[in-house]
């Protein structure tokens, strides 16, 4: 490991992960130096290159604001506590704004949930796009334009010239979501992370924004934040599972989705409806997901979790649980059990 | 619907509007000012003898029955006649009229401290989250919006007039004179302004698309000036057309502190004197002024604001 650490970080080889999340913990500091509220607390997580990873979680379990924590724009008074986040070797923590900047949305693209609310109303997509283009690349305003259209066409916009003289409202929400993907790629990203890129949209809509993001996504890397795991299983090559700001269960995504070690993994499986299998009732999880705390001794998921013993009042760690396969669990569910 | 037919329904629409406001108010202001006092009295002098009293009110009208009255005033506004104003022997409507210029100009003047003022320091305020520098601008902001304007206008001329000697305090003598009472006017508005854009600017900093536009690399200037402050200035722009009412009520007082040649100090004058006409003039001109003022930024702001344009085409 001590090796690793002194090769020069300017030399990415082969065996440099796109992105490496290294024990990244994210909260908000107590105004009276007391213990911090977390948000995330200590995740690892790597995203190869051409590398599809899905974030499954509910609300609140922290996995959007991994996504704002690793393009640095976590909202105050939250702040990245300590751990290390890097892009192709290169730390992102502590980085000066300015750096910040031109990764945003130059070397990291990020497409959000809302496509209605998250496009300036008063600004043209052609405005939008070239503005992005222009801070990132050194071209001029025609050049800009060029560069804009063919980002609309590469995201499936019909009459893209045209459009790009279009405001948000004029166009419909399946229409917007693309240009607000298009606003990610523009500038040919190394990294791409959806932040539930199709919740906010109708059923036939989504399958298509998926298909497009799964093309694109696959080309650069990506992370896809969903809580739904229908998408998961339909995009990702892998995913991991996060609850209450942990990892808790992470393997190539048929593996996780069929053979599920922890139980909360498990929960989410039970609680989703399957297409053909009437009559079987689905099963919730019982109780709710906590809120941020300071207190994390123990398993979140112990006073929901039918598998809790004893040993659940200390967190586990996140191990090596069989091929690929990692969990965080005291008690997993084993193969003969299920 | 097509565009011209769009236009020609608006411009109907607020044709409608305007006659029935300024039927309702000049009926208002007719009986408010009968019940004011006697201008034949006031015309005749304190030391007049009825006989005198009586001719002047015959010679005037003032002598009929106020139905009569009222019937004879309402028909000849349709013509715009106000008739002649009982002080200066001249048409009440000529008189504010020539006056028209001055204020304006003082209006236009005042607008554009206000936006010159109101624009850049309410955007610090909504952008800047620096709490200590916002709560002390906060405060001095509301301090001022309740100091009324003729307070600042005294101020102003204390300062300026008495103290430095810097400028001058009466009339319209070119630019220079111009300083003082544009200031004072602004100071109606200037306060409003402020919280209205600092508000929006506050408002939209909150919006989804900022977040966006920051995941895009955008710098905090390109923040504002792109993307916070053009939805917030869309509203702040629908204000301006009811604030001018109030900016109208603002230059009479300012217009008789400064002596300025405008009709808000005319009216005033006209309303001691009990100059009916020039009285039910000036009011029937700023009525059509405030009215002109609010179809002119609607026209602007929905100009400006692309969710409206393509529905006037």
């Amino acid at each position: 490991m001590t090796s690793m650490r002194t090769l020069p970080q300017s030399s990415p080889t082969d065996e440099t992960p796109l992105v490496a999340l290294r024990n990244l913990r994210v909260g908000m500091p107590a105004p009276d130096g007391g213990a911090p509220v977390i948000v995330l607390d200590g995740v690892d997580l790597t995203i190869a290159k051409g590398e599809i990873v899905g974030l499954v979680g509910e609300s609140g379990s922290g996995k959007s604001m991994m996504a704002l924590s690793m393009i640095g724009l976590v909202p105050p008074p939250v702040r990245v506590l300590s751990g290390s986040i890097k892009l192709e070797g290169r730390e992102l923590i502590g980085l000066p704004e300015r750096q910040w900047r031109s990764t945003r949305g130059g070397t990291v693209g990020m497409v959000f949930q809302d496509p209605m609310t998250g496009l300036n109303p008063v600004r043209s997509v052609g405005a939008l796009l070239t503005e992005s283009v222009r801070r990132h690349q050194r071209v001029d305003n025609r050049r800009a334009l060029e560069i804009a259209e063919k980002a609309l066409l590469a995201v499936g916009v019909p009459a893209a010239r045209e459009r790009l003289s279009a405001y948000p409202h004029q166009l419909s929400g399946g229409l917007r979501q693309r240009v607000m993907i298009a606003l990610a790629l523009v500038n040919d990203p190394k990294v791409i992370i959806a932040d539930e890129p199709t919740t906010a949209l109708d059923a036939t809509i989504q399958a298509q924004i998926l298909d497009l993001l799964r093309d694109r996504l696959h080309a650069a890397g990506g992370l896809m934040i969903t809580h739904d795991l229908g998408v998961a299983a339909d995009i990702c090559d892998r995913i991991a599972v996060i609850y209450h700001g942990r990892i808790v269960e992470e393997g190539p995504t048929a593996d996780v989705l069929r053979r599920p070690r922890h139980p909360y993994t498990a929960g989410l499986l039970a609680a989703v409806p399957h297409f053909g299998s009437r009559g079987s009732r689905l099963e919730p999880i019982p109780g709710q997901p906590p809120g941020p705390t300071r207190e994390r001794a123990a398993c979140s998921f112990q006073p929901r979790c039918k598998h809790a013993r004893q040993a659940c009042a200390l967190a586990p760690a996140l191990v090596a649980s069989g091929p690929e396969r990692r969990v965080a669990c005291h008690n997993p569910i084993e193969e003969a059990a299920r | 619907m097509t565009g011209a037919a769009a236009i020609r329904a608006a411009l109907v629409r607020r044709g409608t509007e305007l006659a029935v406001l300024l039927f309702a108010i000049s009926t208002v202001l007719f009986f408010l000012l009968r019940l004011s006092g006697d201008p034949a009295a006031v015309l005749a002098g304190d030391e007049a003898n009825p006989e005198t009293v009586a001719l002047i009110s015959a010679r005037y009208g003032l002598d009929q029955p106020l139905i009569v009255q009222y019937w004879r005033y309402m028909a000849s506004l349709v013509t715009l006649d106000f008739g002649e104003s009982l002080r200066a022997n001249q048409a009440a409507l000529g008189l504010v009229l020539e006056r028209l210029g001055s204020t304006l100009l003082l209006a236009c003047l005042a607008l554009a401290i206000t936006a010159a003022i109101s624009v850049p320091l309410g955007a610090w305020l909504g952008f800047r989250p620096d709490a200590n520098a916002r709560k002390a601008t906060n405060a001095v902001v509301f301090v001022l919006q309740g100091v009324p304007g003729y307070i600042v206008g005294l101020l102003l001329i204390q300062l300026f007039v008495v103290e430095f000697r810097l400028l001058p305090s009466i009339g319209n003598q070119g630019p220079s004179s111009w300083i003082l009472p544009a200031l004072t006017l602004a100071s109606f508005l200037v306060p409003k302004m402020v919280r209205v854009v600092a508000a929006n600017v506050s408002e939209a900093m909150r919006e989804d698309y900022i977040r966006t536009a920051r995941a895009t690399g955008a710098g905090e200037g390109e923040i504002l000036m792109n993307h916070a402050l053009p939805n917030a200035l869309l509203g702040a722009t629908a204000l301006i057309g009811t604030q001018f009412a109030f900016l109208m009520s603002g230059s009479l007082i300012t217009e008789v502190i400064f002596a300025w040649p405008g009709f808000g100090a005319l009216l005033v004058d006209a309303v001691d004197q009990l100059d009916f006409p020039v009285v039910q003039a000036a009011v029937f001109v700023i009525a059509v002024l405030v009215a002109l003022v609010n179809a002119l930024t609607d026209i602007l702001f929905s100009l400006l604001d692309p969710r409206l344009r393509e529905q006037g085409r």
